[in-house]
């Protein structure tokens, strides 16, 4: 498998703050990649890093072979990778496929995640929501408008791409239904990395999963080994639970 | 002393007059701000209000020093008022306040037109005392703008500091809604901020009407002076417009003096289009949800 | 607001013809009524209130432009207005060449100017934005007066030539030709309102309205936001120079002091226009001119004279303030809501068999009162056309 976007060495410091220190990540094509870690471990500093939003303090961004660190958010855009938000999802006041056609225009060249779809109504139709696409997207429920920032993305023709969050505030079946919306997107070609807190989803859904902690990166591999690798559970449940378990 | 030095400190104490009237303004910019995240343009308009109702005052036989102090009350009346009126309905969207001040100005100024005309009014000097110093005239009447400047920028000082109000302001600009359920009564605290704001601008136009010509028109480019002195500062930011005003008022007259005087204006709203590309939190640094509301 | 959008989805789904008819027909014929102004005003000075108002409608399009759609607050507008009258003024009195070269050229240089302004003015946002273009109004105006040798300084400049090399109709708006005059300015006027319903279909124009609404997102999607600030700005300064040419055939005189067309504050004017006429409406500007031209003629013929222009102002600084606090969707999207109320009310009565005219009709009307909104404009109507 072919390394699509590899990031190395990455340092992020805010003044004092040192959100990123030294992170290494390989994204393969095709696979879907999970990012997960506690609140403030870096992982949107990373998506902020590498889609251009934020500057790098140290480390580079390689995308096939090119060093994109330093290039503006559309640039990176326009060459494949893409990104979602946690909040601010659409553009409120305009309607729902209004909203996916500024993607599909501005997006950079028709690939293979685009070219699977004729036109915005199907892509409409991918996502289930034809119903409401005569509505503004800010009125439209809001796990509706999680997929429609899905949708924008991916109207945007990505070969990579970067979901934030996407289940959050969802319900059981939202969260469910996202899922298999975003196995569709990887059954497009498009590869996906993902960060997500919703456990049973990531395990779900991904083939790989990095684990990031106060801004390093802990560790990297299948969802089953990362859930028993004993550093992560020292994470995410204390050190002292760790230890009974490595114990026992 | 040469004759070069005694130009350079004459130029010095003009600027520092200017820097006191700046001061004002930029406060009363900075602080409703720092407070709400309106910009309020009309601040100009109380201005020019403030020195018509101190000229008003003192043409009805009252005496300059309480005229400016009634008209500074009223004019602080007038803008509790709009804000009780206007801009209270519009402190969850700043850019519709912002839209609203710029009805405004057109409103106030117009009235200022209906009422008072467009001739230019002047109050002779309140003090026609000069003392020259080193070959540098010092009027008498300078030294009492700078001196109530400097009172009122003390004053403002230790009202946000030391007295209950002031915590309170501070408190309400940090956070809102957390600032509600500790039990200050914000909506108290930004009216009387409004209502600060506008008396200071009106102090300004007072004493600005004690040593300039006054007209309806004046409002425009004291407002962006005060702007410019509120943006190098960095908005919100109490102690940097104070700063800031220094170095406007200094930069602005050196210009004036040493290069062609007739863009003086030219060399302030420079200035502050470049520090505003530069740096465009301010010269000095602004707190945290002040940096946010400008990028 | 949910109930509405479905409630209009189902109606122009069911009567697409009646939609057509209802809406679209209408105000094409609406458009239509300013050709038979000459006809229509006996005085040459209701006439020449009209011309004011095809002229005012070319720079509120460009306000429009960067304004409505890009979300940028520009307060530089009736300088780059300005700035094509100057430019307009210079080429007539020193080389007078045919109208169809000085339109262009005033343009350009006003589109110059707003790239000029703009490349430093759009590294910072909001705000910032609209104070910047607001100092840049006042140094123009410093320059305009202190470049004696190329602007004559506070005296202005003086064109008398006509428009010319239009073919052999006289459109001098001097020698009793204002007709004539009207019709050309109302032609480009025209061309304005084609070319922002043109924009608005284009892909830059929904780049500019996704720049609008969310900078971020627009950015992630690939969109060059700063790009493409500068090329609504530009084209916004573009219609603002055409204007300005023929302001000067019009008023045959510029200058630079506080209360010429030139002023900072004349752009709160058309800030007005936009507000009043509905900036969510491709046609908001046109009403808005309309009403801020001839609304203060209207009053004054009604009451006899009561308006001088500081109270007309007076009046206007109120509207502006009232209309972003209760109307944010101005009069345009007050009356595409009154209809969309006018047509649910009138089925929904029909099928419970009551008098449903009357309760349309009271429907319709009770839209227009305005109802003051607390977190106004984010709730607006979507822009649907």
């Amino acid at each position: 498998m072919t390394t699509l976007l590899s990031v190395e060495g990455l340092s992020k410091h805010y003044s004092g703050v040192r959100a990123l220190e030294g992170v290494d990540i390989e994204i393969r094509e095709g696979e879907v990649l999970g990012l997960v870690g506690p609140n403030g471990s870096g992982k949107t500093t990373l998506f902020n890093c590498v889609t251009g939003f934020s500057r790098l303090s140290a480390g580079r961004v390689v995308w096939c072979g090119n060093d994109v660190s330093g290039m503006a958010p559309d640039q990176i855009a326009r060459m494949g990778v893409v990104r979602t938000f946690q909040q601010k999802m659409v553009f409120p006041r305009v309607n729902v496929r209004e909203n996916l056609e500024i993607g599909w225009r501005a997006g950079g060249r028709p690939d293979r995640s685009r070219s699977a779809f004729a036109g915005c109504s199907d892509l409409l139709h991918f996502l289930g929501l034809t119903e409401m696409q005569e509505m503004a997207a800010g009125d439209i429920p809001f796990g509706s408008a999680r997929k429609l920032g899905l949708g924008i993305a991916l109207a945007a023709g990505p070969r990579l791409l970067l979901l934030d969050e996407p289940a959050a505030g969802l319900n059981q079946d939202e969260s469910h239904e996202l899922g298999q919306l975003i196995g569709k997107m990887s059954d497009l070609g498009v590869t996906i990395c993902v960060i997500e807190h919703d456990m049973p989803l990531v395990m779900a859904i991904c083939q790989r999963i990095i684990v990031l902690h106060a801004g390093r990166k802990i560790a990297d591999g299948e969802p089953a080994g990362v859930a028993n690798d004993p550093d992560v559970i020292a994470v995410y449940l204390g050190e002292k639970f760790a230890r009974r378990r490595s114990a026992g | 002393m040469s004759v070069d030095l005694t130009e350079f400190f004459q130029l010095l104490f003009i600027a520092l007059r200017q820097s006191g009237v700046y001061a004002l303004v930029a406060l009363g910019i900075t602080v409703i701000f720092g407070l709400t995240g309106i910009v309020k343009f009309s601040i100009g308009e109380l201005l020019t209000i403030g020195a018509f109702l101190t000229f008003a005052f003192w043409d009805h036989s009252m005496s300059y020093f309480l005229a400016v102090p009634a008209a500074a009350l009223c004019v602080g009346l007038l803008s509790l008022l709009l804000e009780r009126a206007a801009f209270r309905f519009t402190l969850d969207q700043p850019v519709n306040g912002f839209i609203v001040s710029l009805g405004l100005i057109v409103v106030l100024q117009n009235s200022v037109v209906e009422i008072w005309g467009t001739q230019a009014k002047s109050i002779p000097l309140v003090f026609t005392q000069r003392w020259v110093v080193g070959g540098v005239f010092m009027p008498a009447n300078d030294w009492f703008i700078i001196w109530v400047a400097v009172g009122l920028i003390a004053g403002l000082f230790l009202l946000l500091r030391y007295t209950k109000y002031g915590r309170a302001m501070r408190a309400c600009a940090e956070d809102r809604e957390a600032a509600a359920l500790m039990g200050i009564p914000v909506d108290y605290v930004i009216a009387g901020t409004f209502m600060l704001g506008g008396a200071l601008a009106a102090t300004a136009g007072g004493l600005f009407a004690s040593a300039q010509v006054i007209h309806a028109y004046i409002g425009a480019v004291l407002l962006l002076k005060g702007f410019a002195v509120a943006l190098v500062g960095g908005l919100g930011n109490v102690e940097g417009a104070v700063a800031a005003a220094i170095i406007i008022g200094v930069t602005e007259t050196m210009a004036a003096g040493y290069g062609p005087g007739e863009w003086r204006d030219g060399y302030t709203f420079g200035l502050m289009i470049l520090v505003l590309l530069i740096r465009p939190a301010g010269l000095f640094s602004a707190r945290g949800r002040l940096q946010q509301t400008l990028q | 607001m949910t109930a509405i959008a479905q409630m209009r989805r189902s109606f122009t789904g069911q009567y697409p013809i009646g939609d057509l008819l209802a809406i679209r027909l209408p105000i094409f014929i609406l458009l239509l009524i300013p050709l038979l102004a000459p006809q229509l005003f006996p005085t040459s000075r209701l006439l020449s209130l009209a011309l004011t108002v095809t002229i005012y409608v070319m720079v509120a399009n460009g306000m429009h432009i960067i304004f409505s759609y890009t979300g940028q607050l520009s307060l530089a507008q009736t300088t780059l207005w300005g700035l094509g009258a100057y430019t307009a003024a210079l080429l007539i009195g020193h080389y007078n060449p045919p109208t169809l070269l000085v339109l262009p050229a005033a343009g350009m240089v006003a589109a110059g100017g707003a790239v000029l302004i703009g490349i430093p003015a759009f590294r910072t946002g909001g705000f910032s934005f609209a104070i910047i273009t607001f100092a840049f109004a006042e140094i123009a105006r410093l320059v305009a007066t202190n470049w004696i040798s190329l602007t004559k300084g506070t005296i202005g400049l003086t064109v008398f030539e006509p428009p010319k090399g239009l073919g052999p109709v006289d459109f001098d708006p001097l020698t009793g030709n204002l007709t004539h005059f009207y019709y050309l300015s109302l032609g480009f006027a025209y061309l304005s309102i084609a070319a922002v319903w043109a924009i608005r279909q284009s892909t830059l124009g929904r780049n500019f309205i996704a720049i609008r609404e969310n900078e971020t997102l627009a950015k992630s999607a690939g969109i060059n936001v700063y790009l493409h600030k500068l090329i609504a700005f530009a084209m916004s300064g573009f219609f603002a120079g055409v204007a300005g040419v023929f302001y000067i055939y019009n008023a045959k005189h510029i200058d630079p002091g506080p209360l010429s067309p030139f002023g900072a504050f004349f752009s709160i004017q058309f800030l007005l226009m936009i507000l009043i006429g509905g900036r969510f409406s491709m046609l908001g500007p046109v009403i808005g001119a309309t009403v801020v031209v001839f609304g203060p003629e209207v009053v004054n013929t009604i009451f006899g004279d009561v308006l001088t222009i500081s109270r007309t102002q007076i009046l206007f600084g109120c509207l502006l303030s009232l209309s972003v606090l209760t109307a944010p969707t101005g009069i345009a999207g007050q009356a595409r809501l009154g209809f969309t109320n006018f047509v649910t009310v009138l089925r929904h009565s029909r099928e419970q068999g009551r008098s449903w005219p009357a309760s349309a009709g009271i429907a319709f009307v009770r839209s227009f009162i305005p109802v003051p909104v607390r977190y106004d404009v984010d709730d607006a109507e979507a822009e649907n056309r």
